[in-house]
């Protein structure tokens, strides 16, 4: 579901960007006033669960690979606008050191995986929460809640894939970004997150939801104790497993390189070009492209890559959080 | 005023004086006193770092100093000496995991010198790209993890081990001497300055033009004050038998501590040489 740099028309790019900054301001603030400070790196915490899920690649059986996000999985923890601040971080970081996902369609990825998903399932939650009040009513809503959010963050993303052909196509009708319509963009990216990401995302935010409930209660409700410990030790095993990742060895839709996506046959043949804009837009060169360092065998680069990311999410919270100046105990 | 004389003599008040019937509307005027505020603030900051609360606020140091500082020190040469980014890269991913167990105030303080080394060698080296130096963000980024590992140690280290590991590590006495009467003055003479610039600002009621002229006042007894605690040192170190000569304490050998960092440093040097292509 990242979406790489120049995929997206640098208008569309505008607009996204235009569309997260209220977002992520009104974040800010819901945060200063709902959370506090000993929760602040937390955020941090949940940031780094989130940008480990989003290392463990699913194959999919068209060739594509699928992750998880865990946006609701910190939604339910922190609540939704602290959820988007730790994904649109943990983005960041995917996209400046590793990568991962576009400078340019930094904001368009947000709006996805940061705003979209996390608000989406902790309300879908709230709802069937509210109808099905029991113990078993509560797994099954963070499963559904989960699947939905996932689902409809990876629909809005197929939109936004899918309108670029519409709009943006040079003289001789080929596609400047990205080439696929809508009537295949949306199938192509729904139908993965459908039957694989959805699924691996509830399992995911359902079992680690249940793991901090019973380990750490504090990070749910005020009276109980915080213990990071658990949590921690939960993240270095997930380091530790990181490298199965590698196991699904394709690229996931729509985040091909130019000559990937020229012999991809999405539209029943192969492309035969590559557009204009990918074969010659903006590039950067990342830290760790795509969590591998050069020079370095690729499972231990990717475990270096989980560390490093990891601990950058942790360190920068628990920086803000030594600056945060907003509530200090819960009311 | 009527006063009558008492019975014993004393003479008594009979009505109250009309001065103390009036209000007092004495409001002190405005001053600037930034200048103040500023020294004392800067002055609180260095004894704070310098000082006993520095060693309050950091864990309690489980390792070894002196085996910390070789380990520092060798990891810095592989560091300097290494001819790709990848071995600075394995350090850096350690040095981010040791941060990330710190507090935000102490990893604040930690990475805030190697921002700024950063910073002042990418300025230095930025040059070099116009003359064909595609690599020049090599040198400051080999700066920043070196400098973040040194402000780590400094950071997690009370002085005083400070001073202990550097005689373990054969420094001359007469440098640690030195170091340790630097760090004791600096608290010394700090609190001594700190109390003359809040007494300077309490007696200022009002507008007080002249506080600068206090400032020479306030260096000239701050001089005499080190005289007076250098003679104070002279005669401790004298009923103490102190002749300057650091003997550092043997502890009972913790063998687990010294095949830790054994085994460490000697990962480390085979990372280095792995991943140099020296071997493998």
């Amino acid at each position: 579901m990242h979406i790489p740099d120049n995929y997206l028309s640098p208008s569309t790019c505008a607009v996204m960007f235009a569309a997260m900054t209220p977002i992520w301001y009104y974040s800010v603030q819901k945060v200063k006033k709902t959370v506090t400070q000993d929760k602040i790196p937390l955020i941090g915490i949940g940031a780094a669960f989130s940008f480990m899920l989003m290392m463990f690649n699913l194959p999919i059986p068209n060739g594509t690979t699928a992750h998880a996000v865990g946006g609701t999985l910190i939604a339910l923890l922190l609540g939704p606008y602290a959820a988007c601040i730790a994904v649109s971080v943990a983005l960041l970081i995917q996209a400046f050191i590793f990568g991962d996902g576009g400078i340019l369609s930094f904001g368009a990825n947000c709006f996805n995986m940061a705003f979209i998903l996390p608000f989406v399932g902790f309300y879908v939650y709230r709802f069937l929460n509210r109808v099905i009040p029991s113990k078993v009513g509560h797994k099954i809503a963070i499963l559904i809640a989960s699947y939905i959010g996932i689902n409809v963050a990876a629909f809005v993303a197929a939109v936004e894939f899918g309108i670029q052909p519409l709009l943006f196509v040079d003289s001789a009708g080929h596609a400047l970004y990205c080439p696929y319509p809508l009537w295949i963009s949306i199938p192509a990216m729904t139908l993965p997150h459908l039957l694989f990401a959805g699924v691996a995302e509830a399992v995911f935010t359902l079992a680690i939801y249940e793991f901090i409930g019973r380990v750490s209660p504090g990070v749910m409700y005020d009276a109980g104790k915080i213990k990071l410990n658990p949590l921690i030790g939960l993240l270095v095993a997930l380091i530790c497993l990181s490298p199965l990742g590698l196991l699904a060895s394709g690229t996931a839709w729509g985040e091909w390189g130019g000559n990937e996506l020229a012999a991809d046959a999405s539209l029943g043949k192969a492309l035969g070009y590559i557009p204009d804009k990918i074969a010659h837009g903006f590039e950067y060169e990342a830290l760790f492209p795509d969590y591998t360092v050069s020079g370095m065998a690729e499972p231990l680069g990717y475990i270096l890559s989980a560390i490093v990311g990891a601990a950058l999410l942790v360190i920068i919270f628990k920086v803000i959080g030594s600056m945060y100046h907003g509530n200090k105990k819960a009311c | 005023m009527e006063i009558k004389k008492h019975a014993e003599g004393a003479y008594m008040p009979t009505a109250i004086p009309d001065w103390i019937l009036h209000s007092d509307t004495y409001s002190p005027s405005a001053d600037k006193e930034a200048f103040l505020r500023k020294t004392i603030a800067a002055i609180s900051r260095t004894i704070t770092f310098f000082g006993p609360s520095r060693y309050q606020v950091q864990k309690r140091h489980r390792g070894n100093i002196t085996a910390d500082l070789l380990l520092l020190f060798v990891s810095v040469l592989l560091i300097v000496s290494a001819h790709s980014v990848v071995f600075p890269l394995l350090i850096l991913a350690i040095e981010l995991v040791y941060l990330a167990a710190l507090d935000g105030k102490q990893i604040r303080g930690i990475i805030k010198p190697a921002v700024i080394a950063f910073c002042f060698s990418c300025v230095l080296v930025f040059p070099s790209l116009f003359l064909g130096n595609n690599r020049w963000m090599e040198l400051p980024f080999k700066i920043f993890i070196t400098v973040l590992g040194v402000s780590y140690v400094s950071r997690i280290t009370p002085l005083y081990e400070i001073s202990r590991a550097l005689r373990a590590v054969h420094i001359p006495c007469i440098f640690i001497l030195v170091w340790d009467m630097t760090i004791k003055y600096i608290i010394l003479l700090g609190h001594t300055i700190l109390h003359l610039l809040i007494s300077l600002r309490l007696r200022s009621v009002g507008k007080n033009d002249h506080k600068y002229q206090s400032m020479a006042a306030i260096m000239g007894t701050t001089f005499l004050k080190s005289q007076e605690y250098a003679k104070d040192t002279y005669h401790a170190m004298v009923c103490r038998c102190f002749t300057g000569t650091y003997e550092a304490a043997v502890r009972q050998a913790d063998w687990s501590t010294y095949i830790m960092y054994g085994i460490a440093a000697v990962l480390l040097i085979g990372c280095y040489l792995f991943l140099e292509g020296y071997i493998g």
